[in-house]
């Protein structure tokens, strides 16, 4: 069976019609992950025995006859942000080392509910704080497309095992686009749900307004298949949402004839490499092939979105990061006379500097003094933001743009500037201040054959929109 | 608080610079002793080479940042949460639940609930001395 290859409906047939059972299915996975990923770096740790019994519960289902779920004896793996009760996990972080949470996240419940098979936890940028995955504490992710180069960040370890048919799908967070971006960068498919739409119980917060679950897949329907699997509301999360949860599976089949399809010319400006430019226009000139109606939007803020993240995020990152004091969990600084020190010390020797550098600026943009000139001229900010879609969005069904301005970077390019590393998200931290839901799917290569992605916005909880014009997309690129 | 002693050490110098006019705040460079002062505040122990590169990195993000005051948002309500409703209107998420002990899920068991701790005598969280003399 070629694992690289391999989808949910694949592995779900394949299971039911006993051509291969779940645990040989999980243990061919895990022999793979041994083999290839010393030279990827996608997993910080393996959930073996979690993954062993739960391919014995779906191969003892199949022996009665049972009927399936959706994800029955699917290979997945999890960003290590998210929380799984009796599997280490460190948020990339050397300030939760050893850290092994009594606890499940509602989306790691939901995926093993849905049939799901856990191989374990995937590397990603320290606290989801980065763009290339070069941030994680552990080490860096290489792209399996081309391994000189960056995954893309922070859920780089993500789209690395999925592009290298380490996992069959995986979850991640989007918080300024590390979904959607590494997706992009890996030529996988990545998905950003509405704000609210997936349950962030058991997420570990960067920033509480903009931190987003969801899935990253080797096709559109799988994407499909994992969003309905995790959706929907959870009260142990007051910021889930209640709103109704469509069957997206069957959405996918609606036509995307007559549809209008907005192109933003502030993505399309200075900074855009002309090669990605080239492959998302005639990947909009296939979607108006295709019936849509392609019209010119201005998105006139855009401009303003990343200082405007560079506040926001790092406000409720200094906030959220205060919890980790070598108290209650994690990394303790030895021999320290105080209390105060320890946390001092304890910190400063716990987080790496990407994450100093955001408490640090989220710490000084709270100040006294600067909260009205920076935290509040945000928030205003962030308002004009989210109406520039409102507007666009009473014109246009969605919105289509390119992930990134560039296709993968080489590792090391950019780690001494944050600055230029904080540029790689601009056309996707737009999304996530207006809560608004995101894809990136590919869109073909440049010279170099590295992936470039597609990125579709739609209104508030329209993720159909957005998986059925993926998927007519899809569709018609595979058969050209 | 154990902190009070690193607040008077730090003489808030950002106090001094504090200004209505944002334009006054941003032309400004921060200092060496500010980042020590947030430093402090954030509970940060930072080497003398961190403080250095953070200086650096912070004016050039701050200055970046500096890029949102050519926009005037006085009428411009802030937007403190986005939570939206299908309707596309903006709601306060979730409202009320009871307040019922072990409402949602059990809390956890005393052991399970300090097993993580780095320093634990079984029952309580151990810490090193909180009062400073």
């Amino acid at each position: 069976m070629d694992l690289t290859s391999l989808n949910i409906d694949a592995v779900r047939s394949a299971v039911w019609e006993r051509k291969i059972s779940a645990t040989a299915l999980a243990s061919d996975f895990y022999a793979k992950i041994e083999l290839d990923d010393p030279k990827i770096g996608a997993y910080l740790a393996l959930s073996k025995d979690r993954a062993m019994a739960r391919a014995s519960e779906i191969d003892a289902r199949v022996a009665k006859g049972e009927d399936l779920p959706p994800l029955a004896g699917v290979p997945v793996a999890i960003k290590d942000v998210l929380v799984t009760r009796g599997v280490p996990t460190t948020a990339g972080s050397k300030v939760l080392r050893e850290y092994v949470p009594p606890y499940d996240s509602t989306a790691v419940v939901r995926m093993e509910q849905a049939g799901a098979v856990i191989l374990g936890k995937l590397n990603c940028d320290e606290f989801a704080m980065g763009s290339s995955n070069e941030n994680s504490a552990w080490r860096p992710v290489h792209n399996p497309r081309d391994r000189s180069r960056v995954p893309g960040g922070s859920s780089g370890g993500a789209a690395a095992a999925v592009a290298a048919g380490m996992a069959v799908a995986a979850l991640g967070s989007d918080t300024g686009g590390s979904i959607r971006q590494p997706a992009s960068f890996c030529g996988v498919v990545g998905l950003m749900p509405t704000y609210g739409r997936v349950s962030r119980y058991g997420l570990i917060a960067f920033a509480s307004s903009l931190d987003h679950v969801g899935p990253i897949t080797r096709t559109v329907k799988d994407a499909a298949i994992v969003l309905q699997a995790i959706a929907g509301y959870d009260p142990m999360d007051s910021t889930s949402s209640d709103t109704a949860v469509p069957n997206y599976v069957e959405e996918l089949k609606k036509p995307v004839h007559g549809l209008t399809l907005g192109v933003p010319k502030e993505y399309f400006a200075e900074g855009l490499e002309p090669e990605v430019r080239k492959a998302v226009e005639l990947a909009i000139q296939k979607l108006a092939g295709l019936g849509c109606e392609i019209v010119p939007i201005s998105l006139p803020h855009t401009k303003y979105a990343i200082p405007t993240y560079y506040i926001v995020a790092t406000a409720e990152a200094s906030s959220n990061l205060a919890r980790y004091d070598g108290v209650r969990y994690g990394y303790r600084t030895s021999a320290t006379k105080t209390l105060s020190e320890m946390y001092r010390r304890t910190r400063g020797q716990g987080f790496g500097p990407e994450v100093k550098r955001r408490i640090m600026l989220g710490t000084y943009a709270l100040s006294a003094g600067y909260y009205d000139a920076y935290y509040l001229k945000a928030q205003k900010v962030r308002r004009l933001l989210a109406r520039d879609f409102q507007e666009a969005f009473r014109k246009v069904d969605a919105i289509v743009t390119p992930t990134s301005p560039t296709p993968a970077f080489k590792l090391g390019e950019k780690v001494d500037d944050p600055l230029a590393m904080y540029l790689a998200d601009i056309y996707t931290v737009t999304a996530d201040l207006a809560g608004i839901p995101g894809i990136s799917i590919p869109c073909g290569e440049t010279t170099e054959k590295l992936p470039v992605g597609l990125q579709i916005l739609a209104r508030h909880f329209n993720e159909s929109t957005i998986l059925t014009v993926a998927h007519a997309y899809e569709q018609a690129s595979a058969s050209p | 608080m154990a902190n009070i002693s690193l607040f008077s050490v730090a003489c808030f110098p950002l106090q001094n610079c504090y200004s209505e006019n944002i334009g006054h705040i941003t032309g400004m460079k921060i200092t060496d002793k500010n980042v020590a002062y947030v430093a402090a505040l954030a509970n940060l122990e930072l080497t003398e080479a961190e403080r250095e590169r953070m200086l650096r990195d912070l004016n050039s993000v701050l200055d970046y940042i500096a890029l949102l005051n050519e926009l005037d948002t006085a009428n411009v309500e802030p937007m403190s949460h986005i939570s939206i409703g299908s309707s596309g209107a903006e709601h306060s998420p979730a409202g009320t639940r009871e307040d019922i002990l072990e409402g949602l899920r059990k809390s956890l068991p005393h052991d399970i609930a300090v097993q993580n701790a780095p320093d634990s005598d079984g029952t309580f969280f151990r810490v090193p001395k909180v009062i400073e003399r």
